[in-house]
């Protein structure tokens, strides 16, 4: 299935190495994912790829892919005032599966 | 060749009339198309939805879509989210075409045949499972197959081999006509009782041929009761033991009632109904075994999964649009609640970690995912995420 949005492949300033690295670690392959990635949980993406000044400048340049308007609809669907209720209880301690 | 449509007014048409300068589109498409480029009704994010309204349902003109949110309006259906379009696409819709004097003349024309009575006089026999029709059907898209039935999962009746079945292939999407809407857990921590439920209610349709709308309250108090718990370890084997009663019997109601968490007890119908909607077995598959899983999908039995849930994919806006997940960021810690989901197939894709994904249905309404391709309320998680995370799975095979 081919994700909708913009590859990050295609940016430039996004090596195909680290391209690779995002897909095949937390299949996130558009400048989409990127940006709610950073958006999200900018801590631990900064850990993961070396520090917050990349992070933040790879952030930039994944938002350059994208038009204000899909900047903005993204930012509406992280605002969404639906509840997004869950409700399913982790295994007992020690345990990681039931 | 005749145009079928000819005379109304495509979506292709008003997005291309939207590519043209603003001072040539009435020229090239028309007034009314101009009006339509030019209002806000429709909007580039609503693209892929309107796609799949044209693949899935040969809806893809704006007076099909008039007429359809009018019903809506007029008799409180929900077909525009039924079939995967954006909550507030009635009111852009039927609020622009009233604002325009051709717009008006649509309405009126459509309100001039919903006052014709058509009769019509076929019997139906709701005790027998339906005939294996052309539409149910497997179809390929995209590489994937729609609604594919392996031998070993053949509905009653059927001749292995025969219509309706398809060799396995790399992926299975159970996205089918025995699929039952998507549901809303609203505001209350059910999803467990959606994911069981969800299970029970496509096995009776694909292979009892009892399509039954069941209650998501009456799991959720059953689970809660019996258990204590809020998992599916504790859900599942009770759709074996007990069954589930029919939503009509004891609907579900959105809203927490505090402190009746479970929102108990059952009116006196439920308990002596729910026998009647069990499975005869369920079976506990391992967890994290990707394999395992696409097996159960391969033989058209959906797969309730357990997951923990990561802050990096449950507050993302580009997920909450497409309903891809991603893999936890490294170091990342779970929420403190997970969350239960269903699978309902599988596609092999070297561009999702782990070498591909399942697709997965939701119970957050149409507000999940409203924008995928595979139609709103359904995404996909990556094989990886179940591989290194998944908590637990279960299926129904009896």
């Amino acid at each position: 299935m081919q994700k909708a949005g913009h590859p990050l492949r295609e940016i430039a300033g996004f090596d195909q190495n680290l391209v690779a690295r995002l897909r095949d670690e937390l299949s996130v392959t558009t400048a989409e994912e990127f940006v709610g990635l950073w958006h999200s949980s900018p801590v631990e993406l900064s850990n993961m790829l070396g520090g917050e000044q990349r992070t933040s400048g790879l952030a930039l340049l994944a938002k350059s892919a994208l038009s204000k308007e899909e900047i903005e609809s993204l930012t509406r669907s992280e605002n969404s005032d639906y509840p997004f209720k869950t409700g399913h209880e982790a295994p007992p301690s020690g345990k990681q599966t039931f | 060749m005749i145009n079928p449509k000819q005379g109304l007014h495509s979506f292709a048409r008003i997005y291309q009339a939207k590519n043209t300068p603003p001072n040539a589109r009435a020229k090239v498409f028309g007034n009314f198309a101009a009006q339509l480029a030019d209002s806000d009704a429709v909007h580039e994010t609503d693209a892929m939805m309107l796609q799949n309204a044209q693949e899935q349902y040969s809806i893809n003109t704006i007076e099909e879509m008039a007429a359809l949110a009018r019903m809506d309006a007029r008799k409180g259906t929900a077909f525009l989210k039924n079939i995967g379009l954006a909550p507030d696409m009635q009111t852009r819709i039927l609020g622009l075409l009233d604002k325009v004097p051709e717009g008006k003349e649509i309405l009126q024309e459509i309100e001039r045949y919903e006052k014709l009575n058509y009769s019509f006089g076929c019997d139906l026999d709701f005790s027998s499972p339906p005939p294996d029709e052309n539409f149910l059907r497997p179809a390929q898209a995209g590489g994937v197959t729609f609604g594919a039935a392996p031998p070993g999962a053949v509905p009653p009746g059927s001749v292995p081999g025969g219509a309706g079945l398809a060799a396995p292939t790399a992926g299975v999407n159970l996205i089918d006509g025995y699929m039952p809407p998507i549901r809303d857990q609203a505001n209350r921590g059910t999803c467990v009782a959606f994911t069981c439920v969800a299970c029970l209610e496509y096995y009776m349709a694909r292979f009892r041929g009892q399509s039954v709308d069941l209650s998501e309250q009456f799991q959720f108090w059953n689970m809660v009761t019996s258990t204590g718990q809020r998992n599916l370890v504790s859900g599942f084997p009770l759709l074996k033991n007990s069954g589930v009663c029919r939503e009509q019997t004891w609907p579900y109601y959105g809203n927490v009632i505090p402190p009746n968490d479970d929102q108990g007890p059952p009116p006196a119908p439920a308990l002596a109904e729910a026998p009647a909607f069990r499975s005869r077995d369920v079976r506990q598959i391992s967890a994290r075994s990707v394999s395992a899983i696409q097996d159960e999908l391969r033989q058209a039995r959906l797969v309730g999964i357990g997951i923990p849930v990561y802050q990096s994919w449950f507050n993302s806006g580009i997920v909450r649009q497409r309903g891809n997940i991603t893999v936890p960021l490294p170091g990342e810690v779970p929420m403190p609640i997970g969350h239960a989901i269903t699978l309902v197939g599988f596609m092999d894709d070297p561009d999702f970690a782990g070498g591909g994904y399942f697709i997965v249905r939701n119970s957050w309404d149409h507000y999940w995912a409203t924008l995928s391709v595979l139609g709103s309320g359904y995404g996909t998680i990556p094989y990886r995420y179940i591989s290194n995370f998944n908590w637990d799975a279960w299926s129904i095979i009896a």
